[in-house]
C-alpha cells in the first residue's frame, strides 16, 4: 500500500512493486489524460511534474514517487488558479493552434509547465531582447525530445512563448498573421478545434483512455519467422494458465479469415503460413495485461521456415520464393502502367537525358499513439446491444465490415465507435486489433481491450512503400521536357493493403506536376515477406518526386538553367495535359507557388544565416515541386454522407463517420455547417465515425475529407436552411430565397422601396420583428417551427464527387489537386556529413483555406515529416526481420531540428470543393525530400540517389 | 503477473549493501531508473529492486581538492550547479543536458549514467577526459578511476547474469580532482542537432596533462592522454588504430574512425580556444 498526493489530493493504493507511475496514473485513479505512447521513456507524452519538476511518468516507480507532489494534466489548471479556467499554457496552445491529435499535447503541456516555474520564479528580464532569445532556446530545450509527429512544432513553441510573454506582460502574443483570401463569415477564420479543451485538460479520450466493468486484457502471437509454414499450434498450455479467459487460432475464426481493404489475403489468424513476423498466429484474453503475455509464451507453435523473399527486386527474380502459392503471376501484385504519347518519339526529340536510379526504404508512420481496440461482446449492457469495437480508425464502414465479414455476421449486426485518434498518417488504414478484439469479445462475453505497444506498433501495422525508382527524362536544350520514362519497383510486403492504390499514385505522378508530351511509366508491386505497406501520408508520390525532382535539378544543371525557370517552363498550368490525359481545366497554383518562394528567397537572402552549430559549413539552396491528387481518383466512386440535426435550443449537430486524425476535420465541418446556418461556429457539435450513429464518410485518406465530406456536410446544412428558411418563408408570406441566416436568426428584410404586407391567411411574425418592416425570428423558434409543421429537423445528404476516369481511359484521374513548391536551405559539414537544415520556404496550393491556422498545421507538420524522411527516418530490416524494434530505433525530428519556416498560402480555389477548397494533408510533405536533397547537392556537390541521407555516406560520396 | 515482487527503500549504505548482496530473490540496485525501468517489465531482470534515494547520495560538492558529485544527484542537478556549470567552461552541465531532455534529467542520475555508461553518453566522456574517480562502497570504501571502473567487467553491473552488485559494492559518488582544467571543448557528429551523437569528443587541457575522451569509435570510449598539442593527432591516431572496430547502421567503422580523428581534432581545437 502506498501513498500518493495527486493533484492535491492523497490517495492510498495498492500497486505493485514494478507498476510505473504512469500506469497508476491512468490505471488505479483513472487520469488518462498522462498518455503512453513509447513506455520506454524516449517519446515524453507521459510527462508530469514531481515537486514542480517534470519527469517521465511511464519508466519512474510509483513507489519512489511516495511523499512527492503529483501534478498532472488534469491538475495543471489548479495550479495556477482557479481549477475551472485554463492555465495561461492551455489557453495559449488553443490559440496557437499546437493542438493537433492531441496525444502528446498533455506531456507538451506538463513539459513547459516545468519551464514555466522556472521562468516565473528567474528574476525580471533586464534586457528584454536577451530575455526573449534565451527564453526561446530554454523552451526548445524544455520540449526537448518530446515528440509530437502533427505540428512540426512552430505552433507548440508559438504557445509557450505566448503564455510566457503573457506571464511577463500581461498579454499573450497574437496568433501568427497568415495571409489569405477575404474571409466569410465563418469560413476562413482560424476558428480553435471543438476538441482542444478537452485535449489540453486530459479530459479527451483515445481507446486506450476507455474502460468497461469486468474488461480482459488481450495480447497477440506473432510469427517466430518471417515466412515458414506453419504445422501445429497447441493451445493447451495457454489455456491452462489461471487468469486466462480464451485462446483463438485461426479455428476459431467463424467467418472469413482474411481481411484486406483492397484485397482480403491477410488472415485474421494464420493458418497455413506465416509471411511476416508481425502476422497474428493466436490471440489470448486474460484478466490483466500480464497474464495475457504470459499465455502468449505457453502457446507452442512448430513451424517449417521457409526461404524468405527480402525485397521486391528480389521478388522479380524467377527462381523467387513464392509469398502466395495459390496466386497466379507469383510474387506481382499488379502491374501498373502509364502510356501518354509516343516514349520513342519524346526521346528523338530531345536533347538532353537524364537517366538515374534512386530509393527509398520503408517508413514507419510512427504516429504517437499506438494501436488500441476494445471488442464488446453483443448485449454487454443496454448501450451495447450490438457487438461492438471502439478504435481509433481511419475507416469506420470498413472495419465494421471487415469485422463482420470475419466473425460471420451481417455488417448491421457489428457496431464501430470511433475514438479520437492520436495521428495516423495512413497508418490506421488497415485492420490491426479490430477483429482480434472483437473474437475474444464474443469467444469471453467480455469486453477486451487489444492494446498494442510501441514495439508490436512497429511490428504489425503496414508501412510506407520501399522503391526502387529507375528514371529518364529528356528535354530539349531550352528545358522544354520531351519524355519521361520510369520503371518502379515497390515492396508490398506481405499483404496486399493498399499497395496497388498507392503504387498507382506513385506510377501516375512520376512525370512530376509538369507538362510532358510523352511518357511511358511501368510499376511492379511485388509481395515479400517483409511488413505490409500501405497507406502513408503522400500516398506514394512522396517517393517518385524525390525522383522526379532529382532529375528536374540534374537537367537544370546540365542544361544551365535555372531551377526556377526550369520549373516554370514546363509546370503544370490550367489547360494542361497530364500524363494520364487529363486537361487541368482550373485551380492549378503552381507558378504562384514557384513566384512565392523564388521572392521570399530573394528576400531571405538579406538577412542572416541561422547558426548551424557546423564548423565550415557549406551552405545552399535546394529547390522542389510536387502535386498531388485529392481524392480517391481513377474511377473509384468517391462519395461521404453527413447527417445535419437542429435543435430548438439554437444549436446543430453534423455527423459523420470520417475521422479526425488531428488534421482538423471536426473544425473544418462544424465551420461549414455554422456558415451555412448563420449560426456561430461555437453553437455547433460535431459527432465523428459512429456507424450506428453517422453516416459514412469513407475513408480518411487521399487528402480527401475537406473535399468530400465538406461538401456533404455543406450540402446536408444548405438543405436544412431550405428547409427553415421555406418555414419561416412561409409563416412571413415571403419568398423562402428572401431569408438571410445571420447571426443565430433568420432574417427578412424587404425591399426598402417595396414594403411588405401579409396576404390573407398568412402568419403574422411571432417573432423579433426589426425595423423597416423587417422580420427575424431566433435560429431556434425557427426549428421549433419546422418540428411543429411536422418536418424532420434532421436530415442527411450524401455527396458523391465528380466522377474519374480509370487509369488508361484519358479524361479526368481526379477531381482536384493541390500543388507545392518548397526550398530548403541546408548547411553540410563537409568533413563529417553532417547535415542541417536552416530554412524551408514553402508554398502550398490547397485551394481556399477553410480555417488557415489549421491549414498553416498541416504543412509545418508535413515539413517536420519531410525532413525526418530525407535525413533521419528509415524502418530497417533485415533478411525480413524487423531491426526497428522500439522508438529509440527510429528518428523522428525533434524541436531542435527543426528549421525557420516560411510559408504562404496559395489559395486556387476549385469549382467544386467546398467554398473552393481542396486537400492539403498530404502535399506538403512531399517536396521537402528531394529539396533537402537538392540543396545537398548544391552545398557540396554530392547527389543523394538514396534516402535517408546519412552523414557515412555523404562523407564517403564526397 | 509481475516480475518484480519486492520494492526496498533503506535509508542507510549498510541497510541497501545488505539487500544487495541476496541473491535470492535476485535484488538489484534501483537509481533513476530511466534505463532500468523499461527493461525490468520485459527482460525479467530481477525480482527486487533497493531504491537508492534515501541514501541521502544526491548532493554535489566541492572543496579544496574535489568536485564530488553524489551517485543519486540527477543530471538535471549537475546542469544547475553553479560548480559544475563553471568548471572546465561547464562541460559537465553542457554534456549533462546533451545526455538528456528536462524530464528525463530530472530523474536521470550521476550514478546510473557511469553504472549504464551509454554508448553515446557524452557526460560520461566528459568525466572520462575530467579524469573522473568512482567511488564504490562495500565492506570498504574504493576509489577507481572511471576508465578503469569502465574497462573492467567485473566492476559493471551485469543484469542479465543478475549480479546485483559492484564486485560487492555500491558506487557512492564521482569525484573530480582540482584545480579543475585550464579548458574543455565538445565535437559531436550526429544525425540532427537533436540526436545523440554518432561520434563525440571531449577535450580538456591542463597543465602538463591533456586528455581526450572519445565515444563511437570503439564499443567502450577511448581515453587518450598526450603532453603537448602537438603530440594529440598521433596519439588519437594510435589509440583508433589499435580499438577494436565498432560498427552499426549509423556509422560504419571507417566512417566512426575518420570522425574519431576529426571530432578529437575539433574539441581540442575548441578547449585550446578557451584557454585564457
Amino acid at each position: 500500500m502506498i501513498k500518493l498526493t495527486v493533484n492535491g489530493i492523497e490517495r492510498e493504493l495498492e500497486v505493485n512493486p514494478d507498476a510505473k507511475l504512469a500506469d497508476v496514473l491512468r490505471r488505479n485513479l483513472g487520469l488518462t489524460g498522462t498518455k503512453i505512447g513509447c513506455g520506454d521513456g524516449q517519446c515524453g507524452s507521459c510527462t508530469v511534474l514531481l515537486d514542480g519538476r517534470p519527469i517521465r511518468a511511464c519508466v519512474y516507480p510509483a513507489h519512489r514517487a511516495v511523499g512527492k507532489r503529483i501534478i498532472t494534466v488534469e491538475g495543471l489548471a489548479a495550479t495556477w488558479g482557479d481549477p475551472n479556467e485554463l492555465h495561461p499554457l492551455q489557453k495559449a496552445f488553443i490559440e496557437h493552434g499546437a493542438v493537433q491529435c492531441g496525444f502528446c499535447t498533455p506531456g507538451m503541456l506538463m513539459a513547459a509547465a516545468g519551464l514555466w516555474k522556472k521562468t516565473l520564479d528567474s528574476s525580471p528580464p533586464t534586457d528584454p531582447a536577451r530575455w526573449a532569445g534565451r527564453t526561446r532556446d530554454e523552451i526548445k530545450r524544455a520540449l526537448g525530445r518530446n515528440a509530437c509527429r502533427c505540428t512540426g512544432y512552430a505552433s507548440l513553441l508559438r504557445a509557450v512563448r505566448s503564455a510566457i510573454h503573457e506571464s511577463r506582460s500581461g498579454e499573450p502574443l497574437p496568433p501568427i498573421e497568415i495571409e489569405t483570401m477575404a474571409p466569410l463569415r465563418v469560413i476562413g477564420h482560424s476558428h480553435p478545434r471543438p476538441d482542444a479543451v478537452a485535449k489540453v485538460t486530459g479530459a479527451a479520450k483515445f481507446a486506450d483512455d476507455y474502460a468497461f466493468p469486468d474488461m480482459l486484457h488481450g495480447a497477440t502471437l506473432r510469427a517466430a519467422y518471417p515466412h515458414a509454414r506453419i504445422l501445429s499450434i497447441d493451445t493447451a498450455k495457454a489455456l491452462a494458465l489461471p487468469g486466462v479467459r480464451a485462446v483463438l487460432t485461426h479455428k476459431d475464426v467463424p467467418g472469413r479469415n482474411r481481411h484486406g481493404l483492397v484485397y482480403p489475403d491477410w488472415p485474421v489468424l494464420c493458418d497455413a503460413k506465416v509471411r511476416y513476423m508481425g502476422d497474428a498466429v493466436a490471440v489470448a484474453a486474460a484478466d490483466s495485461p500480464e497474464i495475457a503475455a504470459e499465455a502468449l509464451k505457453l502457446i507452442e507453435v512448430e513451424y517449417e521456415p521457409l526461404p524468405v523473399v527480402s525485397s521486391a527486386e528480389q521478388a522479380r527474380e524467377p527462381d523467387a520464393p513464392l509469398v502466395h502459392e495459390e496466386r497466379e503471376g507469383g510474387n506481382l501484385l499488379e502491374h501498373i502502367k502509364v502510356r501518354h504519347g509516343d516514349i520513342e518519339q519524346g526521346f528523338a526529340q530531345a536533347e538532353v537525358i537524364i537517366e538515374r536510379e534512386y530509393r527509398t526504404p520503408a517508413y514507419d508512420h510512427f504516429f504517437m499513439e499506438p494501436e488500441c481496440s476494445i471488442g464488446l461482446p453483443a448485449g454487454y449492457d443496454r448501450d451495447h446491444a450490438k457487438l461492438t469495437v471502439y478504435v481509433g480508425s481511419q475507416i469506420p464502414y470498413a472495419d465494421r465490415d471487415q469485422i463482420a465479414a470475419a466473425l460471420g455476421l451481417p455488417p448491421k449486426e457489428v457496431r464501430v465507435i470511433g475514438t479520437l485518434i492520436g495521428g495516423g498518417f495512413g497508418g490506421k488504414e488497415d485492420i490491426m486489433g479490430q477483429i482480434h478484439a472483437a473474437l475474444l469479445a464474443q469467444a469471453t462475453g467480455h469486453p477486451v481491450k487489444m492494446l498494442y505497444d510501441r514495439a508490436e506498433s512497429l511490428l504489425a501495422h503496414p508501412k510506407r512503400h520501399a522503391t526502387v525508382i529507375r528514371i529518364k527524362t529528356g528535354a530539349k536544350k531550352d528545358g522544354t521536357l520531351t519524355a519521361v520514362q520510369a520503371e518502379l519497383i515497390g515492396d508490398a510486403g506481405a499483404y496486399a493493403s493498399l499497395s496497388t492504390k498507392v503504387l498507382k499514385r506513385a506510377t501516375t505522378h512520376a512525370t512530376g506536376p509538369y507538362q510532358v508530351p510523352h511518357a511511358k511509366i511501368d510499376c511492379y508491386a511485388m509481395y515479400t515477406n517483409n511488413p505490409p505497406a500501405g497507406a502513408f501520408r503522400g500516398f506514394g508520390v512522396t517517393q517518385s518526386a524525390f525522383a522526379v525532382e532529382s532529375n528536374m535539378d540534374i537537367l537544370a544543371r546540365e542544361l544551365g538553367i535555372d531551377p526556377f525557370e526550369l520549373r516554370r517552363l514546363n509546370a503544370l498550368r490550367v489547360g494542361s495535359t497530364t500524363a494520364t490525359g487529363q486537361v487541368l481545366r482550373e485551380s492549378v497554383g503552381l507558378l504562384d507557388c514557384l513566384d512565392w518562394v523564388e521572392k521570399r528567397i530573394e528576400e531571405l537572402s538579406e538577412s542572416p544565416i541561422p547558426e548551424s552549430r557546423t564548423p565550415n559549413p557549406h551552405i545552399a539552396w535546394g529547390l522542389a515541386a510536387a502535386y498531388k491528387n485529392t481524392g480517391f481518383g481513377g474511377g473509384a466512386p468517391d462519395a461521404a454522407g453527413a447527417e445535419v440535426e437542429v435543435y430548438p435550443d439554437g444549436t446543430a449537430e453534423i455527423r459523420s463517420s470520417s475521422a479526425d486524425l488531428g488534421q482538423g476535420l471536426t473544425t473544418i465541418v462544424a465551420q461549414i455547417t455554422a456558415e451555412e446556418l448563420g449560426l456561430p461556429f461555437e453553437q455547433v457539435r460535431v459527432l465523428l465515425s459512429d456507424t450506428d450513429l453517422t453516416p459514412d464518410g469513407g475513408a480518411t485518406t487521399a487528402s480527401r475529407q475537406t473535399f468530400v465530406t465538406g461538401n456533404a456536410a455543406r450540402l446536408a446544412a444548405r438543405t436544412m436552411r431550405q428547409r427553415l428558411a421555406a418555414v419561416a418563408a412561409g409563416r412571413w408570406g415571403v419568398p423562402p430565397e428572401t431569408i438571410i441566416f445571420e447571426s443565430s436568426e433568420l432574417v427578412y428584410r424587404p425591399p426598402s422601396n417595396s414594403p411588405r404586407k401579409l396576404g390573407e391567411g398568412q402568419t403574422p411574425p411571432q417573432a423579433g420583428g426589426i425595423e423597416g418592416g423587417a422580420l427575424s425570428v431566433p435560429f431556434g423558434q425557427a426549428v421549433e417551427w419546422l418540428i411543429k409543421e411536422g418536418y424532420e429537423p434532421r436530415l442527411t445528404h450524401c455527396y458523391r464527387a465528380p466522377e474519374t476516369s480509370p487509369l488508361g481511359q484519358g479524361g479526368d484521374m481526379h477531381f482536384a489537386f493541390g500543388y507545392g513548391v518548397q526550398a530548403a536551405q541546408v548547411a553540410v559539414d563537409e568533413q563529417s556529413g553532417r547535415v542541417t537544415v536552416l530554412r524551408i520556404v514553402a508554398a502550398a496550393d490547397g485551394g481556399r483555406a477553410l480555417n488557415p491556422q489549421a491549414f498553416l498545421g498541416q504543412i509545418e507538420g508535413g515539413l517536420a515529416m519531410g525532413l525526418g524522411t530525407a535525413l533521419t527516418e528509415e524502418y530497417k530490416l533485415e533478411d525480413g526481420i524487423p531491426q526497428t524494434r522500439r522508438w529509440k530505433d527510429y528518428k523522428t525530428p525533434l524541436t531542435g531540428d527543426m528549421p525557420e519556416m516560411y510559408i504562404h498560402l496559395a489559395e486556387h480555389p476549385t469549382s467544386t470543393g467546398p467554398y473552393g477548397a481542396k486537400g492539403i494533408g498530404e502535399l506538403p510533405s512531399i517536396p521537402t525530400a528531394p529539396a533537402i536533397c537538392n540543396a545537398i547537392y548544391n552545398a557540396v556537390g554530392v547527389r543523394v540517389q538514396k534516402l535517408p541521407v546519412k552523414p557515412k555516406w555523404l562523407l564517403k560520396e564526397k | 503477473m509481475p516480475d518484480l515482487k519486492e520494492f526496498h527503500k533503506p535509508t542507510d549504505i549498510p541497510a541497501a549493501l545488505a539487500l544487495l548482496k541476496r541473491r535470492n530473490p535476485r535484488t538489484i540496485p534501483l537509481a533513476g531508473g530511466t534505463w532500468l525501468n523499461p527493461r525490468l517489465d520485459k527482460e525479467g531482470l530481477a525480482d527486487a529492486v533497493v531504491d537508492l534515494s534515501g541514501l541521502g547520495l544526491d548532493r554535489i560538492e566541492r572543496d579544496a581538492g574535489a568536485l564530488r558529485l553524489g551517485a543519486m544527484a540527477t543530471l538535471a542537478a549537475v546542469t544547475e550547479d553553479e560548480n559544475c556549470r563553471s568548471l572546465a567552461n561547464g562541460i559537465l552541465a553542457q554534456t549533462a543536458r546533451r545526455d538528456a531532455v528536462l524530464n528525463v534529467r530530472n530523474a536521470a542520475t550521476v550514478g546510473g549514467t557511469v553504472v549504464v555508461a551509454p554508448a553515446d553518453s557524452e557526460f560520461i566522456l566528459a568525466l572520462l577526459a575530467l579524469n573522473a574517480r568512482v567511488s564504490v562502497q562495500s565492506k570498504k570504501l574504493d576509489a577507481r578511476p572511471l576508465d578503469q571502473f569502465l574497462a573492467d567487467p567485473a566492476a559493471a553491473l551485469d543484469y542479465h547474469q543478475g549480479s546485483s552488485t559492484l564486485d560487492g559494492g555500491l558506487v557512492t559518488q564521482v569525484q573530480i580532482s582540482l584545480p579543475p582544467p585550464a579548458a574543455a571543448g565538445l565535437a559531436r557528429v550526429a544525425y540532427t542537432l537533436s540526436d545523440h551523437p554518432i561520434v563525440a569528443a571531449v577535450a580538456v587541457v591542463a597543465e602538463g596533462s591533456n586528455r581526450i575522451a572519445l565515444g563511437g569509435v570503439a564499443a567502450r570510449p577511448l581515453v587518450i592522454e598526450f603532453d603537448h598539442a602537438g603530440a594529440a593527432e598521433d596519439a588519437v591516431a594510435q589509440a583508433i588504430a589499435e580499438a577494436k572496430a565498432y560498427a552499426d547502421f549509423r556509422g560504419s567503422a571507417d566512417y566512426r574512425r575518420a570522425m574519431g580523428i576529426l571530432m578529437a581534432k575539433r574539441a581540442l581545437q575548441q578547449a585550446q580556444g578557451r584557454v585564457q
